[in-house]
């Protein structure tokens, strides 16, 4: 059986650059998620639109949320879920529910990126 | 390959037979059981769905090889407390994702489902409490080609 001689190793350098490049994805498709869900959201005052935000919890991490609670677009809740007397008119989660496979196209690209 | 419109064919009849077929949940809302047109036509307690999230997964030669769905199910009591409406919601749970999800096979498909997620909100309206429990299940359905005799 041959020798492998390995000429080049970049599996160190992938490893340190993946905790960046997976995070890069996930805050992309974030921003992309709310770009998709503003032109969807229930508009009576517009208020609504202005509560669309993309939170940053963690290196790898991202929550897409809209309305305040307690605030601006708390009833937000009662459009996406429905109340004891309006059938629910989901928008948020269906969005989220369409974007799950560009999420991870998102993310796979910006490994492969780093992989290349 | 999965064909038809997997929903209607096989997702809401699972659904529906699962839920009012239930004596236990039967025994706590009645025959108010059911799917948006429900709402505004009952008075609580009741259990119903949202009409739910769909996703075709198909193959890459354009087969549909499953639909990939999110339904909310929650029950609807008019109380202040989680206690009134928490035993709904434990039986929704139980049957729609018992301890590791569940499955079933009929003539028309087969289907999985598994909670993802509680659903849980309070409202207030005309001076009534109201408590909104229950799931965000996500329910897989493919159908199957009808079995030889």
């Amino acid at each position: 059986m041959g020798r492998v001689r390995v000429k080049r190793n970049r599996l160190g350098a992938i490893a340190a650059a993946l905790p960046g490049a997976i995070g890069q994805g996930v805050q992309d498709s974030a921003r992309n998620l709310r770009t998709d869900l503003e032109p969807k959201l229930w508009r009576r005052t517009g208020e609504l639109v202005t509560t669309a935000v993309v939170v940053q919890t963690g290196p790898m991490s991202a929550v897409v949320g809209v309305g305040e609670e307690g605030g601006h677009g708390f009833y937000a809740g009662f459009q996406e879920w429905g109340t004891s007397k309006q059938a629910a008119r989901p928008v948020v989660g269906p969005a989220g529910h369409q974007h799950e496979p560009v999420f991870v196209r998102d993310v796979a690209e910006a490994v492969r990126k780093v992989a290349r | 390959m999965s064909t038809g419109i997997e929903t209607v064919d096989i997702i809401d009849p699972w659904l529906y037979a699962t839920l009012s077929g239930d004596a236990q949940l039967v025994e706590l809302v009645g025959q108010n059981i059911g799917g948006p047109l429900l709402v505004g036509d009952v008075a609580p307690p009741y259990v119903t769905w949202s009409e739910p999230s769909v996703r075709d997964v198909t193959a890459q030669d354009g087969g549909r090889i499953w639909v990939d769905t999110i339904y909310t199910v929650k029950g609807v009591a008019a109380t202040a407390s989680w206690d009134d409406v928490a035993p709904i919601a434990r039986r929704i749970d139980a049957l729609l994702h018992g301890e590791r999800g569940v499955e079933h096979t009929s003539a028309a498909g087969h289907i999985t489902s598994v909670r993802e997620g509680v659903v849980q909100y309070g409202e207030q309206a005309d001076g009534q409490q109201y408590r909104h429990l229950g799931g965000r299940f996500r329910i897989r359905a493919h159908s199957l080609p009808a079995l030889a005799d």
